[in-house]
Order: structure tokens, then C-alpha cells, then sequence
């Protein structure tokens, strides 16, 4: 009865539809859905200001094609797989989702729920080449990047004098009283690897013993480092950000998408931004991640369509432009510009994704097991239970066995 | 119940409008006109066997409204009537589920089917089941009333959880009454709590009587105000707690009772009063179903005592009166069965002065104690009235237990007393009139 109720309000609200009219701009019609999946912090505010962008993106697209109605609807972050599988699989959820690329995502992938897009249907040289890694998946390609995000180094602006660009002088800083908090774990303190001589992850066919000898002795530094007084390395995010907030830390390694939040709360005079310190001539490499635009394999080819075409529409650079104005995320439109001047927290979150190392979708899953495996060594190391240079044996032993490498 | 996550009723039109995209896609379209078309074939399908078996072996067809308990023949038969239809069913969607998952299209749909189409075919077990120790009008009843609708609510709620969040949609504020939101989910409890509650009440009352008749629990009217009360006390404790869960204000109650209280007075006086008279009249006992009384100058047979009014029938035309409470306090009942059943009858026949007046009593005395329904104790008895004009009046007085008797009882006695007085050649005498003829009347009418 429902399911009859249901198709007679659908032949209706086709009939209602208003003519299409000659314009090809308005003549596209109907109504989809979008997902979107929040930031990992999901605090109240920072829910409150994606909604705010979303709904000015949405009325933005409403204004060039009036004929399109977009329903929303929130998930919290990590939360979007489950209820998108069980979802798609009975042809109902999404017609786009705005998720982050993660191993879950390859999941929902290889159960054939995601539709895959030509990439004639956009101009893919727009985007950013780490950004692209993250929308392709065994030489197909399965939707629009939207956004990037990575850690940087945010600091009091009414607590810090000078700012650190190594971590020698950030060791100095905290001997000096100026209270450091970096977030613990194994991708968490990934950034450190580039200061150390890492170059990136895996490539060709055999294991890059550069990159493993450059966490062994980021290793050994956090491992120092840790018993540094006023330096802070703790697996509690929340701690971390609600001790920056109340003033507690003068610094403290955050996630790009931590700073909605942190602007919301703070004011310009106090909340800064800076590039993860590194070495000389050997700057940090966060990890970046990309979300992106996905597509279900469920619409129809006229539900695809409006999807696609707002896809497009988020990702041209007027509509990134106007996201990365509202939320500092990194922009995946490579041809949009900042000023540095007018806008310096942007600024650095662009430069320091110029070294950020990304991990492609094809990688994901292999990576998973190392992420794994090196979260297990970091914390033996820090607890002194193995010698970083034992570490460094065992990754290796992981990474070529989840790789399939050669010695 | 006050809620600060209430939604708006748009909410709803929303959420419809969004399930609408939904059925725009042809993979959901595919699997919803499957399911509809594999389950009416596979109705069909079924139904036909069904009624072929019926045909070829008609000892199948069974009496429903037999009130009897099934043998277990019979009922083997009924459990694959009723779950002949799930089962095929359940077999088609099931092939056609295994067919979509090979041919790699979209068939969570179809699986959520299969699971209501199995939760289908379970409820038909245990309905089925039920004949093994229940009669079949009372399962039919059970069925229809309680078990069906919960399977149907049941199956619409799991429906509705493949399109919408239920739990945000009990949220809805449907309307606002005395500036109280009333929420979607308070609608339904109500409706559904009330009914339901309602409905078990009935059934449990039901149960508690053939209860009381299997344990030989005799004394009607104990049952019959057990049961009552019952009933009311749980309609009114389960229609309380239904309210105060979902919420309803106790000021917005006490604002509306003392609204209509004036009205109330007025309008339902006569119920209510009706009501009082009824609660007294089932504690008191004055009345009892099968008592024989004598209402408006017509005897009649109590039949039912409610709360509101009192069934009878009425003996001489067999028709059924619905007399409110309050008329048993007003006016004089008399009762034929009040202490005890017994009614006392009289016959009186006169007899020839030639017959001696004891042997007409004993013979009298002999027809009343060879019937059947004139009871020995207390014992008939026989008296002579009077010298008559004709005859000498005798009277029978007998006992009989059943007041609705007393005419047919009366009649075949009235016919043995006949044929005993003849086999005796005692002469029910007709009124005898002595002419005298005055002789001077004679002598002027001879005079010239």
C-alpha cells in the first residue's frame, strides 16, 4: 500500500513539475539527495557552520537551475558507511555523497554500490594531483574531489613570540615554558617522517628504506621528546583541543578541519596558524586527506545527471572559493588562489599541503595493515618496550608483506 | 509530551518528498513491482491447489463455525491451510530474490520482503496452532481483533523503517491542543494503546469466564460482576496509564472536565445514573441472569446485566428488551425467582355430589404426583373448596421448578385430572338449574 502511496505521490510530483523551458540550465528538474559526512570534531558549532556552507552552496545552485530540489542529510563523521551500504544495496540512500576517502570507502566500492564517472564528464586537470589519487581506484574513476585536509601547527598568538620552524627550536620553546601538545599515534605523528629524510611511501617494487629509517629516528625523537617538560603527546584529541582553547597550550599540532571550530571560538588577535616544524631544507609531510564526491549506483540516469552537474557545481572555483571562505579546508581546485595577505591561515594550509603526502585509494587497503601494525611498534617505542631501530625491522616486514615488496 | 527535539508536520512532507526520489529509480521501481506481482501469483497459486484438494477430498472443508476443538487430523489440515499461502509465497520471492543477486541487480528490497514474508508465515503458525486447544470461533475472534492487526501494524512499521527514520518521525507535532504538542508518536500509542489494551481486556474477560466455568464456578452473578468490574477497572487503569505515558497534561485534562463538567451533568445524566444503578445492582444480587421477573405487567427471563442497562426477554412474544438501570429502583419488579425457583400453582375443578369427596382428592393428589414437573417437595396437596351450585370445588396446589412452565405444566394437568376423573366415573357436572312452576300461574292463564 505504501509502496503504491509512494508511486502515486511520484507520478504526481512528476506531473506537478513545471514545464521544461527552452534554457538547458533550467530545464534540468527534480530532486535528489546528498549525504554529507560531518568533520572528525562534530562539535556543535563546527555542525552548525557546514550547514551554514552547504545551504549557501545549495541556494547558489538553486539560483542557476530553480528546478532542482536538493534534500541534505548529516552523518557523523566515520558513521556514513554502514547505513550508505545497507542503504544502496536495497537502491534507496544517496544520489551523491560528500565523504572522506578511507579504506571503508574502497569497501562500498568493490561491493559495486559506487557509480563510476567518465573523467570527460569533468575537467580533470583542475584538480590537484594528490586530490586525484584519492577519487581513482583501480584505473577507474569514482567521483569529484571536494575538498583537502592536513595538520599544521596552530598557536596562541598572545602566548608565542616567535615561532619555531624546526623542532629543535620548538624543544627550546617548551624547555622555555611554552607548553607544546601534539597529538600520539602512528599516522597522527606521521608529519614528523619528512624532517627525518622520508621522501613517501611506497614505490616501484621494493620498500623504501629511506622513508622506514626517517620514522625510526622520528622515533627516537618523540621519544625524547616526550620527556621534555611542557611538551605534550597525548592520544586524547578532545583534551588536546579543549587545553588549546582555555589557553593551557601555547601550541598544538591540529587537523585543518579543527579550525572551524577554533576560528568560531577564538578571535584573530589570539588563534594562529603555522607549517608543522621540520629541519632545514627537510620540511614536515603531514599526511592529507581528501573528501570527495561520490556518486550511487542506484540513481536513475536523470538522478545522475542532476548529481554530477552539482558535483561540478561545488568543485568549479567560485563554490571553492566560497567554501574555503566559511571552513579553512584546502581547496582541490588547484586554480584557486589566496592571498596570503588577507587571508594568512589559508595561506598556510596551502603551503602546507604542498608537502603533505597523500595515500592513494589504490594503497589504501595495504596501508591499512601498516597503520595497524606501525600504531602497535609506536606505542611500544614511546613506552620503551622496543628500540625504534627494531621498529623500523618489523614495518618494514609489514609494509613488504602488505605490499607484496621485495627486500 | 513536551520535546525539545519536535519536528514540523512539513517534516513529514519533506520526508515523503525525499522516499519519492526513491521510487524515481528504476532498480527500487523493479523490485517493488516484483515482489507485488511473485506474491499475488503465488496467492493465486496457492489458492488454486487449495481449492483443487478441496475438490478431490472434500473431507478437508471444515466447519469454522464449529465450536468444538479440531481432532488432529483435522487440525494438521488447517496448519496447511494456513500456511500453504506463506509458504509459496515465500518460495517464489525466494527464487526470484536468488535470481536478482545472480543477475547482479539491487535486491535489498526483495531481502527485506522475504524477512516480513517470514515473520508472515511464523504469525500463521502460531494462529494455526491455536486450533489445537482453542475452539475456532474464539481463534477466528482472536485473530481478527488482536492478532491480525498487531502482525499488520508490525509489518507496516517495519515497511516504514526502509524509508523513514521512525524514531524522528514519532517527533512530529502534529497539532498543538491547549498549547501541549501533540507528537505523531502520542497519536499512535493512543489510538493503537487504547485499542489494543481494550481488545486484550475483552479477550482476558473471555478467558476468565471459561476459566470460571471449567473450574464449575456455578453462581453467574459472581461471574458476571467479577468480569465486569474487571473489565472496567482495567479499561480505566490501562486508558490512565496510556494517557500519562504519552503525556497528556493533567491541567489540560482538569481544564476540559471542569469545561464540561456542567455539561457533562446535564447531558449525561440518565448514563450515569444508569451506571450508579447498574454497579448497585450487580453488588447488591438482586438481579441475576435466568432470574424470572415481572416487568411492565409482562413476565420476562433476565438475559444479560451490563452496566448501563439490564436484557430481557420477554416470555410471551420471545422478544428482547434493553431496560436502562435506574427503571429496576424506580419501579415495583416482582421476581419469581428471588430466594428460590419454585412457583406455586392452583387448579380448582368441581365433581358430582354423588362422588365421595375423598376419593376425588386422592385421585386429584395421584395425577399431581405422577407428573413429572410438579414437585414432590414440597408436596401437592388437595382440598375441597365448597358446595357449588352444581358441584362440589376441589383444588389442587402443586410445586414446579421452572416459573416459564406454569402454562404447559397447568394445561397437562388440567387433561390428566379429565381422564383420571372419567377412568373413575367422576362426573365433572355441568351447572344444574331446578324449574319450579307455580300452580297459580296455571290457573289464570285457564281462566276465560
Amino acid at each position: 500500500m505504501l509502496s503504491v502511496s509512494l508511486l502515486f505521490i511520484t507520478a504526481c510530483s512528476s506531473l506537478l513539475r513545471i514545464q521544461p523551458e527552452t534554457n538547458q540550465t533550467e530545464s534540468l528538474q527534480g530532486q535528489i539527495l546528498l549525504w554529507v559526512e560531518l568533520p572528525s570534531t562534530g562539535t556543535e558549532s563546527q555542525v552548525g557552520s557546514i550547514q551554514q556552507v552547504v545551504q549557501s552552496n545549495l541556494e547558489d545552485f538553486n539560483k542557476l537551475y530553480p528546478h532542482v530540489k536538493v534534500f541534505v542529510e548529516k552523518f557523523p563523521f566515520r558513521q556514513i558507511q554502514a547505513p550508505l551500504k545497507d542503504q544502496i544495496q536495497r537502491g534507496a540512500g544517496p544520489d551523491l555523497l560528500s565523504v572522506r576517502a578511507n579504506p571503508e570507502l574502497i569497501d562500498v566500492i568493490k561491493s559495486g554500490l559506487l557509480r563510476t564517472v567518465d573523467e570527460t564528464d569533468f575537467e580533470a586537470s583542475q584538480f590537484r594531483t594528490e586530490a586525484l589519487k584519492n577519487i581513482r581506484y583501480q584505473g577507474k574513476t569514482y567521483g569529484l574531489p571536494l575538498f583537502l585536509t592536513t595538520q599544521v601547527l596552530c598557536y596562541n598568538k598572545t602566548k608565542v613570540e616567535t615561532l619555531p620552524n624546526t623542532l629543535a627550536e620548538i624543544i627550546q620553546q617548551a624547555r622555555q615554558g611554552y607548553s607544546v601538545g601534539l597529538m600520539s599515534g602512528f599516522l597522527e605523528t606521521y608529519w614528523g617522517v619528512g624532517s627525518f629524510g622520508g621522501t613517501s611511501v611506497e614505490n616501484q617494487n621494493k620498500v623504501n628504506v629511506q622513508q622506514w629509517r626517517a620514522w625510526s629516528r622520528w622515533l627516537q625523537w618523540l621519544k625524547e621528546a616526550q620527556n621534555e617538560p611542557n611538551f605534550i603527546l597525548s592520544d586524547d584529541n578532545a583534551a588536546l583541543r579543549q587545553a588549546f582553547l582555555n589557553g593551557q597550550l601555547a601550541y598544538l599540532g591540529c587537523r585543518s578541519d579543527w579550525l572551524p571550530d577554533f576560528s568560531r571560538i577564538l578571535d584573530k588577535e589570539t588563534l594562529g596558524v603555522t607549517l608543522l616544524p621540520g629541519q632545514p631544507n627537510q620540511p614536515a609531510s603531514p599526511i592529507i586527506e581528501t573528501g570527495i564526491i561520490a556518486f550511487s549506483q542506484a540513481s536513475s540516469a536523470k538522478q545522475h545527471q542532476l548529481a554530477l552537474r552539482l558535483a561540478q557545481f561545488l568543485t568549479n572555483i567560485e563554490q571553492q572559493k566560497r567554501i574555503e571562505a566559511a571552513i579553512p579546508f584546502i581547496p582541490s581546485n588547484k586554480l584557486v588562489t589566496i592571498n596570503p595577505q588577507l587571508f594568512p591561515i589559508r595561506a598556510t594550509l596551502q603551503e602546507q599541503s604542498k608537502n603533505a603526502l597523500a595515500i592513494s585509494l589504490d594503497e589504501m587497503e595495504q596501508t591499512e595493515a601498516v597503520v595497524e601494525r606501525g600504531n602497535s611498534l609506536y606505542q611500544k617505542v614511546l613506552a620503551g618496550e622496543l628500540s625504534p631501530n627494531m621498529a623500523e625491522t618489523e614495518i618494514k616486514a609489514t609494509v613488504r608483506q602488505a605490499f607484496g615488496l621485495e627486500e | 509530551m513536551a520535546d525539545s527535539t519536535n519536528l514540523p508536520i512539513s517534516y513529514l512532507w519533506d520526508e515523503l518528498l525525499k522516499v519519492s526520489i526513491f521510487f524515481q529509480r528504476p532498480v527500487i521501481q523493479r523490485q517493488f513491482v516484483t515482489v507485488v506481482i511473485t506474491t499475488l501469483l503465488a496467492w493465486a497459486i496457492s489458492r488454486w491447489i487449495w481449492f483443487q484438494l478441496r475438490q478431490r477430498y472434500p473431507q478437508l472443508n471444515i466447519d469454522e463455525n464449529c465450536n468444538q476443538r479440531l481432532e488432529w487430523k483435522q487440525y494438521s489440515l488447517a496448519l496447511i491451510h494456513y500456511l500453504s499461502t506463506p509458504t509459496v509465497i515465500l518460495g517464489a520471492v525466494s527464487i526470484v530474490t536468488l535470481l536478482f543477486e545472480q543477475g547482479g541487480w539491487f535486491a535489498g528490497y526483495l531481502t527485506d520482503s522475504l524477512n516480513i514474508i517470514g515473520s508472515f508465515w511464523f504469525y500463521r503458525l502460531f494462529v494455526g496452532s491455536l486450533f489445537t486447544f482453542l475452539p475456532i470461533p474464539f481463534v477466528k475472534r482472536v485473530r481478527l481483533l488482536f492478532l491480525g492487526p498487531l502482525f499488520c501494524i508490525y509489518a507496516i512499521c517495519r515497511i516504514l523503517s526502509w524509508f523513514f527514520n521512525l524514531r524522528e518521525l514519532a517527533q512530529v507535532n502534529v497539532l498543538n491542543l491547549f498549547g501541549e504538542p501533540i507528537l505523531l508518536k502520542s497519536l499512535f500509542i493512543s489510538i493503537l494503546g487504547l485499542y489494543f489494551w481494550n481488545i486484550g481486556v475483552f479477550l482476558f474477560e473471555n478467558l476468565l469466564l471459561t476459566i470460571f466455568q471449567n473450574q464449575g464456578f456455578q453462581n453467574s452473578r459472581i461471574r458476571q460482576v467479577v468480569s465486569l468490574l474487571l473489565r472496567y477497572f482495567l479499561i480505566g487503569l490501562g486508558t490512565v496509564i496510556i494517557f500519562g505515558y504519552v503525556g497528556v497534561s493533567p491541567t489540560a485534562v482538569a481544564a476540559i472536565s471542569g469545561g464540561l463538567s456542567v455539561g457533562l451533568g446535564f447531558g449525561l445524566k440518565e448514563v450515569i445514573s444508569n451506571f450508579v444503578s447498574g454497579i448497585w445492582l450487580l453488588f447488591e444480587g438482586a438481579l441475576k441472569p435466568g432470574d424470572i421477573i415481572k416487568i411492565n405487567g409482562d413476565i420476562s427471563k433476565v438475559m444479560r446485566l451490563g452496566v448501563r442497562a439490564t436484557t430481557v426477554q420477554v416470555v410471551k412474544d420471545n422478544s428482547e428488551e434493553i431496560i436502562p438501570n435506574q427503571i429496576f429502583f424506580t419501579q415495583n419488579v416482582s421476581t419469581l425467582t428471588g430466594s428460590n425457583n419454585l412457583v406455586f400453582l392452583s387448579l380448582v375443578v368441581g365433581a358430582d355430589y354423588d362422588c365421595s369427596p375423598p376419593k376425588v382428592i386422592e385421585v386429584l393428589l395421584s395425577v399431581a404426583h405422577d407428573h413429572p414437573q410438579v414437585l414432590e417437595t414440597p408436596p401437592p396437596s388437595a382440598f375441597a373448596l365448597n358446595f357449588g351450585d352444581s358441584s362440589i370445588d376441589y383444588e389442587l396446589k402443586f410445586c414446579i421448578a421452572d416459573p416459564l412452565m406454569f402454562k404447559v405444566v397447568t394445561s397437562e394437568l388440567i387433561c390428566a385430572v379429565w381422564q383420571a376423573f372419567t377412568d373413575h366415573g367422576i362426573e365433572i357436572p355441568y351447572p344444574q338449574r331446578d324449574l319450579r312452576i307455580r300452580s297459580d300461574s296455571l290457573k289464570l292463564s285457564s281462566t276465560p
